[in-house]
């Protein structure tokens, strides 16, 4: 697919973000900064053990505290089972069950936080102590405790195809894997808290999250009230990365809210946050690959774990490096999901691909090195090019309809856009590749395999490439909705489910609206947390948001687009179809006739019904007619990064001193916004790279280090400042304006393209998080 | 325990108890929600405000300490209708993401070049090191900085 | 459970002093609160009274003078990092502020604070060690004075007694001319060290050493001086010290050392690098005074 010319008035500027005002001046509300009046405090209780039941529990004396309103237990709330978007989280809101140190057990409203508190130690509780497991492989073996009712192991996920045997023959040189990433911590700036209010049935949820609709279903599986009694006001988040989805904690404060009948704040400090709420999978991958001398790729045959922790219920990481690296002829991948008493494993940015790719992208550097191919050829040699047939087919297993069905139900007017389902549509790693290899420099600056460029005293510096790969949004759990409303004075408002933490999508979807009605910028508004006036969206997770909510938003303005122009056509314009109409800058006029003097704008449209005693429509809704392509058979979105490093051989400190991250996220719909998301993305994949992991105890399976003092985030200094950005803008035929999804691709390139130079500049392999102690034992300098 | 802060320019006489941080009187008995508060433990520089000119952790300061000091919090640095060149340089370069952390930083910009009015990047990187900013939007924070070091050189 | 406290706030160390022996147990000094607040919000100190110390007058000076260095007690972190073109002691001293927290928590926090603290990983620590400096502590019946090596007693334990207070820090300079070095291991750019360690070399007129003082941090519940690894270098002239010397140093220093594994590193590797540190401190000892190792 090639890169298409476009003239856009809204998408491809870089307009400053719609809050960019409000962020800088500190009068943007999160979570943490929002009250009601009446409002009581909530705290809640942990478990001490990693596996427990209660045998009893007393809450008398916690009743009886003056200040206190209610105290919730695991006897107050139904036993429905509630599940976070892509089993993140299932299981009750309290079952009087602890699965992990930290676990909820109970909670109190009470007038100020010191009195709950105080409250939460005269909560006594007799433990049945439950045999505990914290090794996710041990916690496979059917002897382990059980920490489900439906068990400790999901069936497991398997993407495969040809015959790896055969694969295997055809192999001139095999490289193998074993590799254990440790678990990375959202560590969000930004804390959350979560507001609920009853009133006569009905409650409202204010919190700091990316997945509203999906909150507003879990709290109506787990309370069983009708979703119209429920509206969750999804607020702006501080850095999230997929933690703020929908979260126990929340659920908790709805209950302790109904029962108290007062509205009730619970606001998490920063540790509940590191060890309470969610955690990347521990997850270990051994593998193998397989190339021919000439480094084609005959199979590709990996077994990858993942630790679900408590509550978990995943089968699978989404991992696109299957497709990314898909030319293998023949492969397999096998993912197995399974609990452990430690605290709960979800998705958090680039889930999988900066995991299970980075083992493959490990592999492929092997066999490289082995064939004599450098890295950046050898990826050229092997990626999957756009018209590929994709190996991730799962939508395949739960179609509703035949292929042929599907393809005959598109609408006559959207089939010739229709990609070719099951296929890479557009986009892919060769551009990246080539053009980052040469604005970065790279045949100079790669000296080979294992060998720095420069070598000074004790410090060794050399370059890496990486590249990884992500979905652009996932239709599993339903189609994506959005609505434009135009107002009688011509104003927009969009409303679509998305989050708003810091991924500029209040600003990108409000440029899609914009470009698709011919409106200016400022004339569009946009709600993106209120479940009440926005439809249901997955939210913003899995690279969805300027996908599969920006198609919905285009889609919905085109709809509105067309109801205005029909009524344009019957009262402005003589004898004329809607499609000889165009609008610009908010004025309606003819295509092909210049200046003529009809020229009504769309304030003029509606108020043409404004004046007329029969009261007729004045402002127009407009939303999508049918649902989307289903993005998992046809997109994906690339990166290729390329990075410097320094490596001290005598301590083993790296420090990260260039870095060029390239992106293939189609059209760039704001230059700013993306450049922010590529970079975001690289340093959060380098300080899982090199710093970032969760340490447990072996006792309890409770975090030791969630605290920032212990768990150690990059600083400016950290990341070198000259770092850029490149974009190739392969035109998606799907996504609005050719825009694709943005988030996750990035962090994925980072580790692989971090790991790879620290080998090229000490000439061995570090498991991440490469800290100077690793590289040390790597060296064996012990 | 009666005290007296001066804010932004303005006296507020509050009666708190005395040892309640400055950063939780700030935001919660005067409404300063630019005050942010994360880590609550020194590391992420959120909380950072100015006391006589200079950056104090106001998460781990306490409200009575901050008698008879000036301060300033994000909200006396510029206003909606009339921002401040730091603030100002942040949306150009677009400094923030999440933007939780950025009241913080500018906090810091601001101090950091009033005793460093021409900066090199590599200087801004290690003065800004100060804070963190978890979306990752470092480089971008360090342009906003340089940008407005440069605007304030022409205004003088 | 947190305790609730209040706030008294002396004006002179006599009025700080009486506060204490009035209070005892209860009370405690409060300066910067850069870690009082976060000990007294974990519950891992209790008090009934916060005896706040910033406005005390008199203790937030840095005297430079021909025999000695004397740092004020309340000399915030910040004070000493802009101190550095006084004394190239004070640049060395100015250069570990640099490492230290952050910039806003420089502004509050103090060098008697960081002291009393008593971390074994604190920065400042193993250099006053390695300059052989004073803590003078003054009680109701007048000052006296400690070597900073023997301060310290154990993980956030020091020798002061119970109604004194930590005055402030005296360098004595030595004949001669004298540099300092401070090297340390962290993680990110703001980080607590490793592993650490400092010394101060001394030389005569002729280039020759006279006097070598190594510190070394976060490798035992104190901070530990080196005698062995000092006696090495005692008479070598700086002109072109053999690197095996240094080397050598670095050995016998490793020797005395008895680290644990924590959360941040583990006692090998903190037993990898004192040598490698102490070495590299020695370097830059040499470098500062125009010699060579060869």
């Amino acid at each position: 697919m090639g890169v298409m010319e476009r003239k856009f008035s809204v998408v491809g500027k870089g307009v400053p973000v719609k809050d960019a005002k409000e962020k800088v001046t500190g009068s943007m509300k999160y979570a943490v900064d929002f009250t009601v009046q009446g409002m009581v405090h909530g705290k809640i209780l942990r478990s001490p053990h990693p596996h427990a039941r209660i045998r009893e529990i007393d809450t008398s004396k916690a009743e009886a505290l003056p200040g206190v309103y209610a105290v919730l237990t695991h006897k107050d709330v139904p036993q429905n089972d509630w599940e976070a978007a892509w089993f993140n989280r299932r299981g009750k809101v309290l079952d009087g069950v602890v699965r992990f140190v930290g676990d909820d057990v109970a909670a109190v409203a009470a007038k100020t936080e010191e009195i709950a508190e105080r409250a939460l130690s005269l909560i006594k509780i007799d433990y049945e102590i439950l045999p505990h497991v914290f090794d996710m492989e041990e916690a496979m073996k059917p002897e382990a405790p059980q920490i489900r009712v439906e068990g400790n192991r999901r069936d497991p996920y398997v993407v495969a195809w040809g015959d790896t045997s055969e694969g295997k023959d055809q192999a001139d040189v095999v490289a193998e894997c074993d590799v254990l990433y440790e678990s990375q911590q959202y560590a969000p700036l930004g804390r959350n808290a979560c507001i609920a209010e009853w009133n006569g049935g009905k409650v409202t949820v204010w919190t700091s999250s990316q997945t509203p609709s999906e909150l507003r279903d879990g709290i109506h599986e787990a309370l069983d009230i009708p979703l119209s009694k429920i509206r969750v006001m999804a607020m702006p988040c501080g850095s999230s990365f997929g933690q703020w989805w929908s979260v126990n904690f929340m659920l908790i404060t709805v209950c302790l809210a109904r029962k108290a009948g007062r509205p009730v704040k619970i606001e998490l400090d920063n540790e509940e946050c590191m060890v309470t709420v969610k955690r990347r999978h521990i997850e270990r991958t051994r593998g193998r690959m397989g190339c021919t001398k000439g480094g084609e790729l005959t199979f590709a045959e990996f077994d990858h774990i993942i630790d679900n922790g408590g509550y978990g219920f995943k089968d699978d990481v989404g991992f696109f490096c299957v497709d990314m690296w898909g030319k293998a002829r023949h492969g397999s991948y096998v993912v197995h999901g399974v609990n452990t008493n430690l605290l709960t494993a979800g998705c958090m940015r680039g889930v999988g691909d900066c995991t299970l790719g980075a083992s493959v992208e490990r592999v492929a550097d092997m066999l490289a090195e082995k064939v004599g191919l450098d890295p950046v050829e050898f990826r050229l040699k092997n990626q999957i090019r756009a018209g590929d047939e994709l190996r991730m087919q799962h939508s395949r297993s739960t179609m509703k309809q035949t292929m042929e069905e599907y393809a005959a139900s598109i609408p006559d007017e959207l089939k010739e856009s229709w990609p070719k389902l099951f296929h890479l549509s557009s986009g892919d790693t060769h551009e990246l590749l080539r053009q980052g290899s040469a604005k970065f420099d790279w045949k100079n600056r790669f000296k080979g395999w294992g060998k720095p460029h420069t070598i000074k005293g004790s410090l060794r510096r050399a370059v890496g490439v990486g590249t990884g790969a992500h979905v652009c949004g996932v239709e599993f759990e339903g189609a994506t909705s959005a609505i434009v409303r135009i107002n009688p004075d011509g104003s927009v408002k969009v409303h679509c489910s998305v989050g708003r933490q810091g991924q500029g999508s209040e600003t990108t979807q409000s440029q899609v609206a914009a470009e698709a009605l011919g409106v200016s910028f400022d004339m569009v508004e946009i709600e993106t947390g209120d479940t009440d006036s926005c439809p249901w969206s997955h939210g913003s997770l899995a690279s969805n948001t300027m996908y599969r909510v920006g198609w919905a938003t285009r889609a919905a303005a085109m709809d509105a687009r067309r109801q205005l122009l029909e009524v344009a056509c019957r009262e402005f314009f003589d004898s004329c179809e809607p499609s000889e109409l165009d609008i610009e800058e908010g004025v309606i006029f003819r295509k092909g006739i210049s200046r003529s003097n009809v020229r009504p704008t769309i304030s003029q449209v509606l108020n043409t019904f404004r004046s007329d005693t029969l009261g007729q429509t004045s402002s127009i809704t407009g939303r999508p007619a049918v649902p989307m392509p289903p993005a998992t058979t046809f997109a994906r979105h690339f990166a290729a990064h390329f990075a410097e490093v320094e490596v001290d051989i005598e301590s083993g400190e790296i420090k990260i001193i260039d870095y060029l991250a390239t992106q293939d996220s189609g059209t760039v719909v704001n230059p700013q916004v993306l450049k922010n998301q590529a970079i975001g993305g690289a340093i959060c994949g380098a300080g899982f790279a090199i710093y970032e992991h969760l340490v447990f105890d072996p006792e309890t399976g409770a975090i030791k280090n969630g605290n920032l003092l212990d768990y150690k985030l990059l600083r400016a200094a950290d990341f070198p400042s000259k770092a850029e950005v490149l974009f190739v803008e392969s035109y998606d035929p799907v996504g609005p304006f050719g825009a694709r999804g943005a988030g996750e691709a990035p962090i994925a390139a980072a580790v692989s393209a971090i790991s790879q130079a620290v080998y090229n500049a000490i000439g061995v392999r570090v498991d991440i998080p490469m800290t100077p102690e690793r590289v040390i034992r790597a060296l064996n300098h012990f | 325990m009666k005290l007296v802060l001066d804010v932004n320019g303005r006296n507020h006489e509050i009666e708190t108890a005395p040892d309640r941080t400055l950063a939780d009187v700030l935001r919660n008995e005067l409404g300063l929600i630019g005050v942010r508060v994360s880590c609550a433990e020194g590391e992420c520089g959120s909380c950072t405000i100015h006391a006589d000119g200079k950056p104090v952790t106001s998460c781990l300061m306490l409200a009575a300490q901050a008698r008879g000091k000036k301060l300033l919090t994000v909200e006396g640095l510029g206003e909606i209708e009339k921002l401040h060149p730091i603030q100002q340089a942040f949306i150009d370069e677009q400094g923030f993401q999440c933007a939780f952390c950025t009241p913080g930083f500018m906090m810091s910009a601001k101090a950091f070049l009033e005793e460093c009015p021409n900066p090199t990047e590599e200087e801004t990187a290690i003065a800004m090191s100060g804070n963190i900013c978890r979306c990752g939007a470092y480089p971008y924070i360090v342009k906003a900085v340089m940008k407005a070091a440069e605007q304030l050189r022409q205004e003088k | 459970m947190k305790s609730h406290f209040e706030v008294l706030q002396p004006t002179t160390v006599a009025q700080a002093i009486a506060l204490k022996r009035r209070y005892g147990k209860t009370a405690k000094f409060w300066a910067g609160g850069t870690d009082m607040t976060l000990l007294w919000q974990r519950s891992l100190v209790e008090l009934d009274q916060s005896i706040d110390i910033t406005g005390v007058r008199g203790l937030n000076k840095i005297r430079t003078a021909k025999h000695a260095i004397e740092i004020g007690a309340l000399v915030t972190l910040a004070q000493l990092e802009r101190a550095a073109d006084r004394h190239p002691l004070l640049k060395t001293l100015s250069d570990v502020t640099k490492l230290m927290c952050t910039p806003q928590t420089r502004t509050l926090a103090t060098v008697g604070g960081n002291i009393c603290n008593a971390s074994p990983a604190a920065d400042l620590s193993p250099v006053f060690v390695a300059l052989d400096a004073l803590a003078v502590l003054t009680g109701a019946g007048g000052d006296r004075s400690m070597k900073m090596v023997d301060l310290f007693t154990g993980p956030k334990r020091t020798a002061i007694k119970a109604s004194e207070m930590l005055t402030s820090i005296k360098i004595p300079l030595p004949p001669g001319t004298i540099a300092a070095s401070y090297r340390r291991v962290a993680r990110t750019v703001v980080d607590i060290a490793l592993v650490n360690s400092s010394s101060s070399v001394t030389v005569n007129a002729q280039g020759a050493i006279t006097r070598v003082l190594i510190g070394l941090g976060a490798v035992a519940p104190v901070i530990l001086r080196a005698p062995d690894a000092e006696r090495c270098l005692r008479g070598a002239s700086i002109k072109n010290l053999a690197r095996p010397l240094l080397e050598e140093a670095g050995l016998k220093a490793a020797e005395v050392v008895q680290p644990i594994t924590d959360v941040r590193a583990s006692a090998d590797y903190r037993r990898h690098m004192i040598k490698i540190l102490v070495r590299r401190t020695l370097e830059d000892c040499i470098a500062e005074l125009g010699g060579e190792v060869v």
